[in-house]
């Protein structure tokens, strides 16, 4: 092994070290907001119902637009993986943009989609409205994080070998059972990963929330349903959403705790992953 | 593409409506924007300088922030690529981190985190003042986006086979030799589509910016803060105006992208 | 590839350098109901001083206090309701204040419902009916939650509104949107904000009971680091001319006769104001009809712009 290679690789892991070191320092230099002196931890956000509340909103909310994703997406992307290439590049560029949108541009999207036009005669015929509503929750994270999950779903069922659905025709094999019993197991990693990143998403969507679906923490417990109230989802925001009220009042310690508690359950889920022998690559 | 079965079964029918269904929802989506817009409003709205001052800043801007990503994401990248051993899942979750928090959070670690030394001193230094500012505004968007390039640039070096560069070393070129002259053309493509959607998502951040910076008109309002600030206003079609030029911005940065990868692959 | 960087490295050396060198601009810390007018004095303003920049915060009432308690930064603060002034005036945060030359304009509430207005309401009351879709501010955030807390226990119906709510606002500008996207059938704004929405709002005017006319003080503030252009920027928000800004905004700059808690006692003023906002609403949204000046006063100026575009 020459000197340089030698050097050279110092050079990378020093790369590597720095990175590190500057986002840990990125979250580590707050911790000092969190003890305030003459107050409690965190301006006493863990004993305040309504941050459990959202803790649980954001959870649930999160969960469950994941699996609504994996339901639409799976079966999308596995459609779409058997098209022709136009279909592949088409939704390569379709995805790559709705991803790439701010998200005041998605909640301004959904809006009108959903007050104007054929969803809103839908909507008055069928009696019901989704915007300003907890299910309108959903629907905003499940823009982003469908998006997202399609390219993961994609590209795992992409990465197959080809002769192994080849053998399980010739074995007599119909589509769907190609699907179910050959193609999903074997892409049972690159599956999983897409379905983190499409939870992991739907955790992190705070502006098109802000946007279609207003705050909900100030509204009284009659305006919520049963079910609401039984989930003690009720009067709280997404915890992101919440984290910006505190803020705005100025109340930072209490946003800080939040901000934390944001970033503790990203990490806890992506490091899960990773000892799972899966990777997150991309978005 | 995948080898069709001939044996139909209904959940060929089912999986295939799902999916004209979503790419129908999501081509709806984007020209939601348009639509309601209409011609006329639309020339009425784009004849007000501000809407383009707004854009030079955004566009400005996310040039400026890319450029910083990229330099660092670029010599990160190629080391998580190419080290030698696998890099510990903690410090490996580290690094993404700031990807996969909500971008409000990662401004919210920015109060701190230039509040504090060894920041705060040079800061005060160089005589910037972050809050209001554009400095702040570029400040979050590199907080952003820094991590989610090293990684876009990590799975393009990671394109280019590392037998490569051996075979180039074997032939006398020193590392750094290899590494410039031989993988870095090699990821090229690869990394101009890193770049072009690296600079999207700049381009669009503004949670961030809301959460540290504060509004400012000239100085902070990128068009996508701009939407929710002026989201208040009542008159919609400036609010959507400005929509469609974000939307478009990300359209073409994604088009861009789309075709930067493609022609860096052989099909 | 290297020179690309040291190009970057210049230009962002260069972007900084420029940010610190400009001069600091004048913080006006403002309620969000006031936007309409205040953009356009601080327009006349920057005209008539070229070189002094007003930045704007914009915010719900409700977080004036504790920004300017942290940052300690601010040049001008004209709140939306004269509660929030005297807090501040409490913490120090204003001197000498004039109760009759500080105000230029009062707010006026109004009912506002959707174009076509769906749920049919005629009344206050109607709001507490059940099925009926109410938006209301958050008390704690925005000067018309408090406001209107007090309108509706004022006609005992707070409870029943309280169940028919559909959304906390965090500022008066969401329920505005609110009803422009028929997300909700009815709400109580400020009369400015109703002007906002012109083409997409049914306009009823509160009897008088209801009807509340809230003082809008503007000072200078004591931790102002320019205190001399600040009050070049107060004399123009005092002066005529700023005066009738506001009357173009449908704000009210003569009250009328109003009781301790701030609702009208009788017939006055604000009755023409509420004539004009609903002749307003209807012109706009007809196109056959002729704008006439004479029915609607101060308002044309809105009424063209709103009928040239969305």
């Amino acid at each position: 092994m020459s000197v340089e290679s030698v050097w050279f690789r110092r050079v990378l892991w020093a790369q590597l070290a720095v990175l590190v070191l500057a986002v840990s320092w990125l979250f580590a230099s707050n911790l000092d907001t969190l003890f305030p002196a003459g107050g409690p931890f965190a301006g006493g956000i863990l004993s305040r119902a309504d941050f459990w509340r959202s803790l649980n909103l954001s959870v649930l909310s999160a969960t469950a637009t994941a699996l609504v994703a994996a339901a639409l997406g799976i079966p999308a992307a596995w459609a779409l993986s058997r098209r022709t290439l136009a279909w592949h590049r088409g939704a390569d560029i379709l995805l790559g943009a709705i991803l790439a949108l701010p998200a005041s541009s998605v909640g301004l999207a959904l809006v009108l989609l959903f007050q104007y036009g054929p969803l809103d005669w839908l909507q008055a015929w069928l009696g019901v409205r989704v915007i300003y509503t907890l299910p309108g929750i959903l629907v905003a994270q499940l823009v982003l994080a469908l998006a997202l999950g399609l390219q993961a779903w994609r590209a795992a069922f992409e990465a197959l070998d080809p002769r192994l659905e080849l053998t399980a025709r010739t074995l007599g094999a119909n589509s769907f059972q190609a699907f179910w019993r050959v193609a999903l197991p074997a892409a049972r990693p690159g599956i999983l990963a897409g379905l983190v990143l499409a939870w992991l998403r739907a955790m992190a969507e705070f502006g098109a929330v802000l946007l279609f679906c207003s705050t909900f923490r100030e509204l009284p417990a009659s305006r919520f349903g049963e079910l609401a109230r039984w989930l003690h989802v009720d009067r709280a925001d997404l915890l992101a959403v919440a984290m910006w009220v505190e803020i705005e009042f100025g109340r930072v310690e209490a946003g800080m705790g939040m901000a934390f508690a944001l970033a503790m359950t990203c990490a806890a889920c992506v490091y899960l992953v990773r000892l799972n022998g899966g990777r997150i690559r991309g978005h | 593409m995948r080898p069709s079965s001939s044996r139909f079964t209904p959940f060929d029918g089912v999986s295939s409506v799902l999916l004209v269904g979503v790419a129908a929802f999501y081509l709806l989506f984007l020209a939601s924007t348009a639509v309601y817009l209409g011609w006329a409003d639309a020339a009425h709205h784009l004849a007000r300088p501000v809407l383009w001052q707004r854009l030079g800043l955004t566009l400005s801007t996310a040039l400026i922030s890319t450029g910083v990503a990229m330099i660092v994401g670029i010599p990160g990248g190629y080391a998580l690529a190419r080290l030698p051993l696998p890099i510990p899942r903690v410090l490996a979750t580290v690094i993404e981190l700031p990807m996969m928090v909500p971008p409000a959070t990662v401004g919210v670690f920015l109060i701190g985190a230039v509040a504090t030394p060894p920041v705060a001193p040079l800061l005060k230094i160089a005589g910037i003042s972050l809050g209001h500012s554009t400095a702040g505004v570029i400040l979050c968007q590199v907080a952003v986006t820094t991590s989610f390039a090293v990684c876009l640039c990590a799975a393009a070096f990671a394109s280019v086979p590392a037998r490569v560069e051996t075979v180039a070393r074997t032939l006398g070129a020193t590392w750094p030799r290899a590494a410039l002259g031989v993988t870095l053309p090699a990821a090229r493509n690869a990394l101009l589509g890193a770049t072009l959607t690296v600079f999207a998502r700049a381009a669009a951040e503004w949670e961030a910016v809301m959460l540290f910076v504060g509004a400012s008109r000239g100085a902070t309002d990128v068009l996508p803060f701009a939407v929710f600030l002026d989201w208040n206003e009542g008159m919609m079609g400036g609010v959507v105006t400005m929509s469609l030029m974000s939307v478009t911005v990300a359209t073409l940065a994604s088009l861009g992208a789309s075709l930067a990868r493609r022609s860096s692959h052989v099909g | 590839m290297k020179r690309r960087i040291a190009a970057f490295l210049v230009l962002l050396g260069l972007f900084l350098g420029g940010c610190a060198r400009q001069e600091p601009p004048l913080l006006f810390h403002a309620a969000a109901g006031q936007r309409s007018a205040l953009d356009e004095i601080g327009a006349i303003f920057e005209e008539r001083h070229p070189g002094t920049r007003v930045n704007f915060s914009y915010k719900g009432s409700g977080y004036f206090l504790p920004d300017l308690v942290r940052s300690r930064e601010g040049d001008l603060y004209m709140p939306g309701e004269e509660f929030y002034f005297l807090q501040a005036r409490d913490r120090g945060f204003i001197n000498n204040y004039d109760p009759v030359a500080d105000v230029p304009a009062h707010f006026v509430t109004v009912l506002i419902t959707p174009k076509g207005n769906p749920a049919g309401i005629r009344r206050l009351e109607d709001l507490a009916r059940p099925g009926v879709r109410v938006g209301l501010g958050n008390p704690k955030s925005c000067a018309i939650g408090v406001r209107q807390e007090k309108t509706l226990r004022r006609a005992g119906i707070l409870e029943a509104v309280l169940a028919n709510t559909r959304m906390s606002a965090k500022c008066i500008p969401e329920l505005g949107n609110a009803i422009q996207h028929r997300g909700i059938d009815a709400t109580v704004v400020w009369s400015s904000t109703a002007a906002l929405y012109l083409r997409d709002v049914e306009i009823i005017p509160l009897e008088p009971r209801y009807r509340a006319v809230v003082r809008l003080p503007v000072g200078v503030l004591t931790v102002s680091r320019d205190p001399a252009r600040a009050r070049l920027l107060k004399d123009l928000i005092l002066s005529p001319e700023g005066r009738s800004i506001f009357e173009r905004h449908a704000y009210a700059v003569d009250p009328g006769p109003v009781d301790e808690e701030g609702f009208c006692t009788g017939p006055g003023p604000t009755d023409l104001l509420m004539q004009r906002l609903v002749e307003a609403a209807r012109v706009t949204q007809d196109p056959t009809l002729e704008v006439d000046e004479k029915t609607l006063g101060p308002l044309v100026g809105e009424v063209l712009r709103q009928r040239a575009s969305k």
